[in-house]
């Protein structure tokens, strides 16, 4: 891990409840490097979107420090931050009319230099986006023939033609299939070290996260814990807490330990035999 | 394989090519129209005079061998209107574009926010004070009537209104703005109805009012309107970027640098200073600022690079020729022959555009 | 959605907001708006600069007026090329002898016959400003009360060409009008016998109907949905139905009456103005069917004794020109048949 991109100390974010005065985020503390996928878990509620929001810039913290690239995130205008820092939403409808460039080279925005045209940056960002999205065979289709794999690939590039320093994806797997939530994964992986890009994912799926993120996170109680490294699930008992629901730790053929929400007793189970 | 992808370059928005095609023959068209337009009247004075005359006017070619009547003809009348045509069809074919991709609402026009109800509030009152109080009328304000100064203040009153009411703590939801609109645009029309009833034998004035007429256009009403509808004009050109952006919704928009609410202010304001500027010249003048962009959009997509130029001359090149069409039809009110003649070709447009779509 | 800056916003655009204002007032000065643009328009390039030999008192020139909307007009010669937005307006510079100056009516003018053949300026009620200015006018008689807007009278005026309003709202002030036309159009003479004709006229109608009972009549100008319009007090038309021997009917200021109204003032005769233009009331049988269908009107005390009367002179009638007195003869035989031959 080299340079700091994002760092969050003492974070208190976000408001629960109806009378506001508890906190989603509180004492939150996180730091990412360039080259490092990290990805972020916990239960609906907890505060992942919140937290990507205030990494973002679009939530102010109600307490707390939060810096992008060295510097305090007040000193950073809103242009500023979209030039080296990308957001895949959940969701994004994309208008129709446009097709997958058109899209991907919206993200170029940021970097406007002249007043109508666009140069030969823009031109190569958008390429080397779609490549490295794995969206390039779709640069001339209109958006709203898309499946939902490709659709996440369109929105990964345009994200990556902000060429950010830091990009954050929350819960970009959402409506993916397997195949493509691996193909996503994947492609993140690849990109941390090709692009030298921060990535902060919020994901939903234990495994996938512990297998590919360099770092796992988990939101629990308003703080980030510390939930696995290297290949390595959370512990058992933490994922129990965190998630309220019966957790069990099991072995792959290969030796690879993995964590699967099984119920311990089930009266209702299907007939064996 | 690889290199012969990447040799092909990307279309990253409209092609300089297209983007001429579209507007040089626009551009054309416009010129065609006006110059058609000031060619034609009731009066008889045909094109070699009309041309004639302008140039002389213009650049002092030529002496004079037509009779002064047919110079005013031309010069005071005939052009104006032309002019005026453009200014107004440009304005609220622009307007329109900006808050259907403002409001994210392919039904919003320039008045949705309420600059027409306040116009027209305002327009009407000045054509019945006078009735009340008699030197009221005698002023001229940089040569415009009071009903002009009227309709332009009470249409911008109206916005001001609109997006305070709509205002919240985080900023102005569109949804909420529509609303807004909405009820304030009924509320003043409410008043425009009320003083319609007490009208008594105004009531042929303001109901010409309100249907919208070129025939008021003026040079010092243009010279007035001209600053702000071209002024807007500019500084909207040069926003394309942020239009598109929000058209991904403002969310996202935000992440791709945009400062949405300060966008969305200026915005508005451009918007209603072009829409009011023209309002104040001819009336309110419905279905221009709905359907051109819309037809715009079908035909040439959703970048507002091209849309909003495109917006311009194709709204001015429609007015312009409703406008021909108003006059040599009697003197009907505009408005009136917009919709006539725009509405069939918008549905057939609207029904080409279903068939021919892929079904996925 | 936290705003990073922290400072407040105001209008970014506000300095250059005041700068586009600043332009437009600046290029929209007043004096943009004087016609000094226009190569003399209005003059016919086509009319001689000297002094007409035909015209007998120069002297009279220029001739400074008010008219009948209060505005000052002052005009240089005699005008040659009249143009009138009103049949009323036409009928008067007709009987003035001077018919052959107009070049420009209205398309509901239709008296004196010849008219009919000249230009029309008006269409439907919308003045053609182009072929008004085609016509080369040196004088337009417009009608006052907003029937000619006064945005159309300034345009008219902006274009060169001096514009006179006439709304005579008596008898008196027909007289006044038709003197103040005569004056510019130098017809002092043919005025003033014009006028006495008018004066013995209306004696005459007096002395007829003089020491008649006067019914209560209600005049009826149009009628819709219940809704009736007529005499307003103290109108014009009121004062006509006074002279012709009868107590009018009137609505309010406007001549609106809504039909309770009508029912407590119950008129004993009923003037029908509209059967001038509804060929379903020709006969006094189906002007009397057609009005007692309507709802409360059975009860009338003029439906009841059936006098109700399909009157076809409503055009002398309200046109506030010469023939009024025309108009006035019709009313009052129309009231008292028995006083008149």
């Amino acid at each position: 891990m080299t340079d700091i991109v994002a760092e969050l100390a003492g974070i208190s974010a976000g408001y629960r409840g109806r009378d506001g005065r508890r906190h989603v985020l509180d004492g939150v503390e996180l730091r990412v490097g360039a080259g490092e996928l990290l990805a972020i878990l916990g239960p609906n509620g907890s505060g992942k979107t919140t937290l990507l929001r205030v990494l973002a810039g679009t939530l102010r913290a109600a307490s707390g420090a939060v810096e992008l690239f060295g510097r305090p995130i007040e000193r950073w205008s809103r242009a500023e931050i979209a030039r080296r820092v990308a957001v895949l939403p959940q969701s994004l409808e994309l208008p129709a009319g446009f097709n997958v460039a058109e899209v991907v080279a919206m993200g170029r925005i940021p970097h406007a230099r002249s007043a109508f045209g666009s140069g030969p940056d823009d031109e190569q960002a958008v390429e080397s986006a779609l490549r490295d999205a794995g969206a390039m065979d779709l640069a001339q289709r209109s958006v709203i023939e898309l499946s939902g794999g490709e659709r996440q690939r369109v929105l990964v590039a345009m994200a990556l033609a902000q060429e950010p320093g830091l990009l954050l994806l929350d819960e970009p797997t959402l409506h993916l299939d397997l195949a493509h939530q691996l193909a996503l994964v994947r492609t993140l992986q690849r990109l941390r070290t090709a692009r030298q890009v921060a990535v902060v994912a919020v994901l939903h799926d234990l495994n996938l996260a512990a297998a590919y993120a360099d770092r796992c996170l988990l939101l629990h109680a308003g703080r980030l814990l510390p939930a696995g490294s290297g290949g390595d699930v959370i512990d058992p008992d933490l994922a129990r807490r965190a998630f309220g629901v019966p957790i069990e730790e099991a072995l792959t053929a290969d030796g690879r330990r993995v964590l699967t929400t099984v119920a311990a007793t089930r009266p209702d189970g299907p007939r064996s035999g | 394989m690889r290199a012969a992808t990447a040799a092909r370059p990307l279309a990253l928005g409209p092609s300089f090519g297209r983007s001429t095609v579209v507007l040089g023959g626009g551009l054309v068209a416009l010129t065609a129209i006006s110059l058609i337009s000031v060619a034609v009247g009731t009066s008889g004075v045909g094109a070699t005079d009309a041309g004639a005359i302008i140039l002389h006017r213009l650049f002092g070619i030529g002496t004079a061998t037509w009779p002064s009547s047919s110079e005013a003809i031309v010069w005071d009348l005939r052009l104006p209107r032309v002019v005026g045509g453009m200014l107004v069809g440009a304005g609220l074919a622009c307007a329109g574009t900006v808050f259907q991709a403002l409001l994210r609402n392919p039904m919003a026009d320039p008045y949705v926010i309420g600059t027409a109800a306040g116009a027209s509030l305002g327009a009407v009152a000045a054509l019945l004070l006078p009735g009340l109080i008699p030197f009221i009328a005698a002023g001229w304000w940089l040569g415009l009537g009071l009903v002009q100064v009227f309709a332009f203040a009470g249409g911008l009153l109206a916005v001001v209104v609109v997006y305070a009411v709509a205002r919240a703590q985080g900023g102005t939801p569109v949804v909420t703005l529509l609303l807004a609109g909405y009820a304030v645009s009924s509320l003043l029309s409410a008043g425009v109805a009320l003083l319609m009833f007490l009208s008594g034998d105004r009531l042929a004035a303001v109901v010409s009012w309100l249907l919208g007429s070129l025939g008021g256009a003026s040079w010092p009403r243009l010279a007035f309107a001209a600053p702000l509808i071209v002024g807007s004009f500019v500084l909207l050109l040069l926003r394309w970027r942020r239009l598109n952006a929000l058209l991904l919704g403002e969310e996202q928009a935000v992440h791709l640098g945009v400062e949405v609410e300060r966008e969305k202010r200026i915005l508005t304001v451009l918007a209603a200073l072009a829409t009011s500027a023209g309002v104040a010249i001819s009336g309110t003048i419905g279905f221009v600022g709905l359907v051109v962009p819309h037809l715009l959009r079908l035909a040439f997509g959703p970048d507002h690079r091209l849309l909003l130029p495109a917006s311009m001359v194709y709204g001015a090149s429609l007015l312009v020729l409703a406008d021909l069409g108003a006059r040599l039809a009697g003197g009907i009110p505009v408005g009136i022959v917009t919709a006539l003649l725009g509405a069939p070709f918008f549905l057939w447009l609207l029904r080409r555009s279903l068939v021919m779509r892929p079904r996925p | 959605m936290g705003n990073l800056r922290g400072t407040s916003r105001g209008l970014a655009g506000a300095p250059l907001l005041v700068l586009m204002l600043a332009v437009s007032a600046c290029v929209a000065s007043p004096g943009a708006s004087a016609p000094a643009s226009t190569t003399e328009p209005g003059l016919p390039s086509s009319v001689p600069s000297a002094p007409l030999s035909a015209a007998p008192s120069p002297a009279a020139f220029p001739l400074t007026l008010t008219d009948d909307a209060g505005r000052t007009v002052v005009l240089d010669a005699s005008p040659g090329r009249i143009i009138s937005l009103a049949p009323s307006n036409t009928e008067i510079v007709c009987a003035l002898d001077a018919c052959d100056r107009l070049v420009g009516v209205t398309d509901f003018d239709d008296y004196p016959a010849k008219v009919v053949d000249l230009p029309k300026i008006v269409l439907q009620t919308q003045v053609d400003l182009e072929l008004l200015v085609a016509a080369e006018p040196d004088l337009v008689l417009a009608a006052g009360n907003e029937l000619t807007p006064s945005s159309v009278i300034a345009q008219i005026e902006d274009l060169g060409v001096p514009v006179i309003v006439l709304y005579p709202e008596s008898l008196e002030e027909i007289y006044t009008d038709i003197e103040m036309v005569a004056g510019v159009l130098d017809q002092g003479a043919r005025a003033d016998s014009l006028i006495d004709d008018m004066r013995r006229g209306v004696a005459a109608v007096e002395a007829a109907v003089e020491g008649s009972d006067k019914p209560r009549t209600l005049y009826e100008v149009f009628h819709s949905e219940g809704t009736t319009y007529t005499a307003g007090e103290g109108s014009f038309l009121a004062s006509l139905l006074e002279l012709a021997g009868a107590t009018p009917v009137t609505g309010d200021a406007e001549g609106v009456m809504e039909a309770e109204d009508l029912v407590a003032e119950d008129p004993q005769l009923i003037l029908l103005g509209t059967a001038s233009y509804d060929p379903s009331m020709a006969t006094s049988a189906a002007a009397l069917e057609v009005v007692a269908a309507r709802p409360g009107w059975s009860d009338l005390s003029a439906v009841r004794d059936a006098n109700v009367v399909p009157y076809l002179d409503d055009i002398v009638t309200t046109r506030p020109g010469p023939r009024i007195v025309e108009g006035l003869e019709a009313l009052a035989r129309a009231i008292h048949p028995d006083r008149f031959d």
